[in-house]
């Protein structure tokens, strides 16, 4: 089954790195923590920040998004990750290149567009701050402890243990994304740089990578399979459900926005919104790492 | 600066007369050198007619006259002071009566001589348009008809009468999209690699570095019209406008597979070099072999080797090599890059189906591919550095021992990146993007250099020949041969002859000062004459031997010719051709042989002598 987090992607120390974090070490076991295990054991503070955040993107958008193309975007989202379950089953490609990635990618399209055309990855740009551990931790906490908000993991199939793992990903690689994934909008000199009004919003950048990887990893897994084995396969099936939870995430918290029907404070969607960025950007990161890069070490035997 | 308003095709030309006048001793021999001619040389033995010899560019010469056996013999012929250190001659065979013609680049400029006797016949010498950012020695130039082609830093493709100098064409080598939208202006690009020609087509990349984004292209070696242009960076898989600075240099001289159509080139880093943050993605197509239809320019397959490189990992060169691969002769695309590994693709498809043993140390403080750190504070020890596991020195493969040689680099470097990068329009760092630092002195291992000669199909590393390690000194580039030879050049100024089945030095010659291209060779048989040109960081040393050619050695070039010959039929006129050794076509006298003139007088250092990795 290549279809879970089965290649040691995240360890028991990773997960319980990751309960210590949320401050519930001593409650949940690490070999089989499940969200509910840690929903029930945590004890999210209040954030001001996050409140702000989720204030601000709340005021900056109202109006703007349209819940029913966010719908429709997201149930064409969760069915590609379905697909990609099954065709996953075939292990890597042989004779043929697939586009089973490639796939996810054209899916994803429509909320990255939509997302785009409306201002929404300014908005969050402009208002979500430097990705430090601390304000991770703050956010995660505050998502894992809300069952709505963990509800999109659900409908693309990914189990509460899948759910676990996804987030301890984000907190385990939370100083990697504070170093090299993530500089906040205003951190950039942009009046300084020739071409500042060039480069994105983190936002989208952290959106458009998932896309970009996506549609590359059809090609890469065809061109390098005498590289690579069902272990890099599950690696790049792991990290494209991620990518595509994380970009499920944001959607979800877009499209509480575009209904106005106040399901999440404001607290909850910047903490529904922080994720699903760090989520997108860690699991963009990790892809490289784990099925591009691939060491002496790490390739499959030569014939 | 100014925006670019040059007009693509510079045919209003400045009168050379002028610029030759001082240079010009005497017209060279020969006669025009046909299509025909430039499939052939591949299998030549006489001729070496484009960069890495041939077409197929696998450095390989079947010239069978030097062997282990009598290397000793090398005897100087003649030497000139030559400024750059990085070019490769090419040499022209001559037709009966006449010597064949070398033309050689120094800076930015072009000069023809006695290949047998280094009598100059005329130097061209060429003004830069414009110098910022563009201080590079350009490594060589092609021949075809009547006229030799190379371009300039300022990327001035030209074609110069190849016997008399005078410019013939000169057309400003850019796409259509970068004279449209490279705003401020194209001067960030430059170039150093040669061009390859192929049909009456030029083919031709860019260097970067400066932080644009460059393009491949195709110009009619008649006149110097563009006939297409490849944007190597696709803008669809860039996030906004990212792809302006994305990079991705084709530097180095493509390869062509005459039989499909197809050019074969690699591609360098994505900018900024060692800062990932802002480009998202796998950054294509930097880092790449890029397989284009020659007639049309269209896109065949595209073969990323590092994708979203954070380290400046640039791919080098590629040759088309026909290897069994499991029991079939297959058309390959043989490939070196920085990584440390040597890379087999299928030639139709793009495919991997080979990487080689590490034959250079990867990783050391940081594991090979761990991110750089973020500030300068932070940098630890990696490797391979920037420079590379290997460098562009051209490498060879030798289809009578099955082996590709190459440089190998045991190097470590600290690189750190800037979380802070700006984009500078002033400076060449802006493309970098943090700190590169090399070399340095290692905790985490002895720096080396060696001679690594690679089975592509087991991927195993089958001998090693080491060199001395001074700093900042790298393995030159490495020609096998016919006689069963690697000719071999050392960055601390050594040229050797390597036994190509064993990696035993047969013999060696102090040069004096450092090899970085691969040495070429020449067969003469009106001389009975084997001829070796080496560029060294001061000068062109030119040694020969005289021997006659042994029935084995002559047997293993007609059975090396026969094997090409059958793999490869549409050919098959061209490659018996290839095997007279009166030469092909070369024969028509064209002006007076062996003239003239003292060998080149001292000239002025070139510009730019870089010890950079890459452009």
């Amino acid at each position: 089954m290549v279809t879970e987090n089965t290649n040691g992607q995240i360890s028991d120390e990773d997960r319980r790195t990751f309960l210590k974090a949320l401050g519930v070490g001593g409650a949940v076991a690490a070999g089989s923590a499940s969200l509910d295990d840690v929903r029930n054991a945590v004890t999210a503070g209040e954030s001001a920040q996050l409140a702000q955040i989720g204030s601000d993107v709340r005021a900056d958008l109202t109006g703007s998004l349209d819940a029913a193309a966010l719908a429709d975007g997201q149930a064409e989202l969760a069915s590609a990750v379905s697909s990609l379950t099954a065709a996953a089953e075939q292990g890597l490609p042989a004779a043929e290149q697939r586009a089973e990635f490639e796939s996810l990618a054209t899916a994803s399209q429509p909320i990255y567009d939509h997302l785009e055309t409306t201002g929404f990855f300014q908005s969050t740009d402009a208002h979500l701050p430097q990705f430090e551990p601390s304000y991770l931790e703050s956010a995660v906490s505050t998502f894992v402890g809300s069952e709505a908000l963990t509800e999109p993991l659900a409908s693309l199939g990914l189990t509460d243990g899948d759910g676990v793992d996804l987030l301890t990903e984000v907190i385990a690689n939370a100083e990697e994304l504070d170093a090299y994934h993530w500089v906040a909008s205003e951190e950039i000199p942009r009046s300084q740089i020739e071409f500042g009004e060039k480069i994105p919003p983190m936002t989208k950048a952290a959106s458009f990578g998932v896309l970009a990887w996506l549609n590359d990893l059809d090609e890469h897994l065809w061109q390098k399979q005498v590289l690579l084995d069902d272990g890099h396969y599950g690696d790049a099936v792991w990290h494209a459900r991620s990518m595509a939870a994380g970009l499920q995430l944001v959607s979800e918290g877009a499209k509480a926005v575009a209904e106005e029907s106040g399901r999440f404070s404001d607290e909850e969607l910047s903490a529904l919104l922080t994720t699903g960025f760090a989520v997108q950007a860690i699991a963009q990161n990790m892809l490289p790492k784990d099925v591009y890069w691939v060491t002496e070490e790490m390739r499959a035997p030569r014939n | 600066m100014a925006k670019q308003d040059k007009p693509d095709r510079e045919s209003e030309i400045e009168p050379t007369a002028e610029r030759l006048a001082e240079n010009f001793q005497a017209e060279a021999p020969g006669s025009t050198v046909t299509d025909e001619q430039l499939r052939a040389d591949d299998d030549n033995p006489e001729s070496w007619l484009q960069y890495n010899k041939g077409l197929k560019q696998r450095g390989y010469s079947p010239a069978a006259r030097i062997t282990p056996e009598n290397a000793d013999q090398l005897t100087e012929e003649y030497s000139m002071e030559l400024g750059g250190g990085q070019q490769t001659p090419i040499v022209v065979p001559g037709g009966e009566g006449e010597p064949p013609v070398m033309y050689v680049t120094e800076g930015q400029n072009l000069t023809a001589l006695n290949a047998n006797t280094g009598d100059v016949y005329w130097t061209f010498e060429y003004e830069l348009e414009y110098k910022h950012n563009v201080g590079r020695n350009q490594r060589g130039a092609s021949v075809w008809g009547d006229t030799v082609i190379y371009c300039a830093a300022d990327l001035r493709l030209m074609a110069v009468d190849r016997y008399t100098g005078e410019l013939q064409w000169q057309t400003h080598a850019v796409s259509e999209r970068q004279k449209e939208k490279m705003n401020p202006s194209t001067h960030r690009l430059t170039n150093s690699g040669a061009p390859l020609v192929f049909d009456g087509v030029v083919l031709k990349g860019q260097s970067g570095e400066g932080g644009n984004w460059s393009a491949f292209m195709a110009f009619d070696a008649e006149t110097g019209e563009k006939l297409w242009d490849y944007n190597v960076i696709p803008p669809e898989f860039w996030i906004d406008e990212t792809w302006r600075f994305g990079d991705g240099a084709p530097w180095t001289t493509p390869s062509v597979d005459p039989e499909t159509g197809t050019v074969f080139f690699t591609t360098g880093n994505p900018s900024p070099q060692v800062n990932g943050v802002v480009r998202a993605g796998p950054n294509k197509h930097s880092d790449s072999v890029i397989a284009l239809d020659i007639e049309t320019g269209e896109e065949k397959w595209v073969h990323q080797l590092t994708a979203h490189d954070w380290w400046d990992y640039d791919a080098y060169l590629s040759s088309v090599i026909d290897m069994e691969i499991d029991g079939e002769t297959t058309r390959v695309i043989g490939v070196k890059d920085k990584t440390g590994w040597f890379y087999v693709i299928d030639a139709e498809t793009g495919q991997l189906l080979r990487r080689s043993e590490p034959h250079a140390n990867q990783g050391a403080e940081l594991p090979m591919f761990a991110l750089p750190p973020a500030g300068e504070e932070n940098k630890k020890e990696q490797s391979p550095t920037a420079m590379g596991a290997t460098d562009w020195h051209p490498s060879g493969y030798s289809p009578d021992t099955g082996l590709y040689y190459l440089d190998s680099n045991d190097d470590f470097w600290e690189p750190w990146y800037d979380p802070d990068w700006e984009f500078r329009p002033d400076s060449l760092e802006h493309s970098v993007g943090g700190g590169k630092p090399f070399p340095i002195p290692a905790e985490s291992g002895e720096r080396a250099t060696r001679v690594s000669a690679i089975d592509p199909d087991s991927g195993e590393i089958v001998w090693t020949q080491e060199n001395e390690a001074a700093p900042f000194q790298f393995t030159g580039g490495n020609t096998p041969t016919g006689g069963n030879v690697v000719l071999s050049g050392t960055g601390t100024g050594a040229f050797r002859v390597l036994n190509a089945e064993t990696g035993e030095i047969a013999h060696e010659i102090d040069i004096g000062s450092g090899i970085r291209p691969a040495p070429i060779t020449w067969d003469v048989p009106a001389e009975n004459k084997q001829y070796v040109a080496i560029t060294s960081s001061t000068g062109l040393e030119v040694y020969s031997v005289e021997a006659e050619l042994t029935e084995e050695t002559e047997t293993a070039t007609q059975t090396e010719t026969a094997t090409e010959t059958e793999a490869v039929t549409e050919t098959a006129t061209d490659t018996e051709e290839s095997t007279e050794t009166s030469g092909p076509g070369f024969g028509a006298a064209a002006g007076a042989a062996g003239v003239a003139g003292a060998a080149a007088a001292a000239k002025k250092r070139s510009d730019g002598d870089d010890e950079d990795d890459d452009a």
